[in-house]
């Protein structure tokens, strides 16, 4: 082999993993890339005259000067509290389940059920139930309890913690199904081994449980939150459309709102870009914590 | 309006003598309420009913829908008692209970059902849906009102034409082949095939009236030729009537704002509008100037 040879053959060596890599990087650059380019270019951006003209941070300062902006951040916010909860739930009946309790198989399928449904199908079917003269309130009244009959969802006081409540019952499936197969995965000595020291139930559960579901607690804080920032759109629209009065107005609504109702997509995208920074920390931190569990688990 | 005559004459409200003020459109919710029907429905929770009631009640006042534009583009205020007095007088109706109490917490087509289910009495309802109501309760069970006055604006005697408008693009490449299919759409014959097939009036006023067997229509559609009015929504920009008429009546019916609140809200929306948007609040002058 000649040495133009042998360089050829090292040049072409050194050039081949980037044209496998070409078609994938070509597809995430189109997906991916150019949107958020585009969108960060947009929200610097206003149209005049039937031209885009820049405009720095107008439409970040138009943002945090606007009510209904800053009531659905508020929102957003309000609705990390449903994460504790969802956390909460999820571990005691992930619990209860893994003790085997009688029924435990079918338990475990009925409540991982709602985190299957459509969001549509739950918005619409708890819609019905939380109207004023919905399913809950008659059923209150059958049971003689009418000083308990509220507007769920037409009241600006309540329609979030209606939302939230849905929310909950949705989502937290996912996280039982998250413990119990963590849970499942602990090696039984370790329980074995703490009965035979006399630990009781709340011992164990402390002591050997919580450690042991720790990252996965992590995980699923971080992607609860993820998706109470970020994935609550659907319930939103489907169940308030945001009202009564903007009392559920949330982020992503308010995008929707202004891009296509308003015809503003800069200022969409503006609040866009928020929202995928805020959210991207959190995206961030879900990895950070993966890498180190996958360290973790090659340690042990 | 449409009106159940069935409710009316039980709560003795004279077919004869429909309300046509707001005291007495007051006085028939208050004989409705005695005898335990809701006077009228409505759903709010999708918030288009909102805007329905601005386009319906917000006009009374005012003459001519530039005068919407001309409070859009700053040269008037949306707190001014002419634009401003139909909060005032949605409040009376809410603070007379003739309104269902779950308007709120139910949509506008559940609103509208409720009528049909034959549990209110009237509702703010529009031509294109009669067909079919008739088909669930009949034409017997309906009746038609003009909606009563308040103001004496000459928008108060209009009647709300909800028909959609097309249009040809000032860019299009085929302007004269976008306006005869318009036009064809407007020959006799397209006419009748509309009707025959929907059961809705053309937005016509050349339709054959000889076709429309039902008084109701007929009479609908003779408002339309005499009064046709502009829905007012078409005039305002979406973000106003989303977040002052959508949240505004929200707000009314929950108890959260009061009528002159409303006003300023909707007043703040309007100059928000304004300073987001100078190319579109441009259009609009132009618009208002033409």
């Amino acid at each position: 082999m000649s040495i133009t040879a042998a360089k050829r053959y090292r040049l072409i060596r050194q050039i081949e993993p980037y044209l496998f890599l070409a078609p994938a990087l070509v597809v995430i650059g189109l997906i991916f890339a150019f949107p958020i380019v585009r969108l960060i270019t947009l929200s610097f951006q206003r149209p005049f005259q039937g031209q885009m003209l820049f405009v720095g941070l107008t439409n970040y300062q138009a943002i945090f000067r606007d009510e209904v902006f800053l009531r659905a951040v508020r929102n957003n916010l309000t609705l990390l509290i449903s994460v504790p909860i969802m956390v909460f739930v999820a571990l005691i009946l992930a619990i209860f389940l893994f003790d085997r309790i009688r029924g435990w198989q079918f338990y475990r399928t009925t409540l991982f059920l709602p985190y299957l449904l459509p969001i549509t199908v739950v918005g619409l079917i708890f819609s019905y139930i939380f109207q004023l003269s919905g399913v809950l309130n008659d059923f209150l009244k059958v049971i003689g309890l009418e000083r308990f009959i509220l507007d769920w969802l037409g009241s600006t006081r309540l329609a979030l913690p209606t939302l939230m409540f849905v929310i909950v019952w949705k989502e937290v499936g996912f996280g039982i199904v998250l413990f119990l197969a963590r849970l499942m995965s602990v090696e039984e000595e370790l329980f074995d081994a703490a009965k035979i020291d006399g630990a009781n139930w709340w011992k164990l559960q402390w002591h050997i449980t919580l450690p042991q579901l720790a990252t996965t607690i992590e995980f699923f804080t971080i992607v609860s939150i993820i998706t109470i920032l970020s994935w609550v759109f659907g319930y939103v629209y489907v169940m308030t459309g945001g009202g009564p009065g903007n009392a559920t107005m949330v982020t992503e609504l308010f995008i929707y709102l202004t891009g296509f109702r308003y015809n503003q997509m800069n200022i969409a995208s503006a609040v866009s870009v928020i929202l995928l920074l805020v959210t991207g920390i959190f995206i961030f931190l879900e990895l950070r914590l993966r890498e180190r569990s996958v360290t973790l688990e090659e340690v042990s | 309006m449409v009106y159940n005559p069935t409710l009316f004459e039980k709560a003795g409200i004279d077919l004869n003598d429909l309300p046509d003020t707001w005291d007495e459109l007051i006085a028939a919710c208050d004989k409705l309420n005695a005898i335990g029907v809701t006077p009228i429905s409505g759903g709010l929770k999708d918030g288009w009913f909102g805007g329905w009631l601005f386009s319906i009640l917000g006009r009374q006042n005012l003459d001519s829908e530039k005068d919407f534009m001309k409070a859009s583009i700053g040269e008037a205020k949306f707190t001014d008692p002419a634009y401003a007095e139909w909060w005032e007088r949605l409040h009376q109706l809410k603070e007379a209970k003739c309104w269902n109490a779950d308007i709120n917490s139910v949509d506008y087509q559940q609103g509208q059902d409720q009528f049909v289910q034959g549990k209110s009495a009237m509702i703010f309802g529009n031509d294109t849906f009669l067909k079919g109501w008739a088909e669930i309760i009949g034409w017997d069970n309906m009746g038609v009102m003009r909606v009563p006055k308040y103001g004496s604006g000459k928008l108060a005697d209009t009647y709300v034409v909800t028909a959609q408008g097309l249009g040809i693009t000032s860019w299009s490449q085929h302007k004269q082949e976008a306006a005869d299919f318009l036009m064809f759409m407007h020959t006799p014959d397209r006419l009748n095939a509309w009707f025959k097939y929907t059961g809705v009036l053309p937005a016509d006023d050349r339709f054959d009236t000889a076709q429309i067997d039902q008084p109701i229509l007929k009479q609908i559609f003779e408002w339309v030729v005499q009064s046709a009015g502009p829905n007012l929504e078409n005039f305002i920009p979406s973000m106003l009537d989303e977040q002052a008429n959508f949240t505004g009546t929200q707000l009314l019916f929950a108890g959260e704002k009061t009528p002159a609140e409303l006003a300023q809200l909707t007043e703040d929306v309007i100059q928000k509008w304004r300073e987001q948007n100078p190319d579109q609040l441009q259009n609009f002058v132009n618009w208002y100037s033409k």
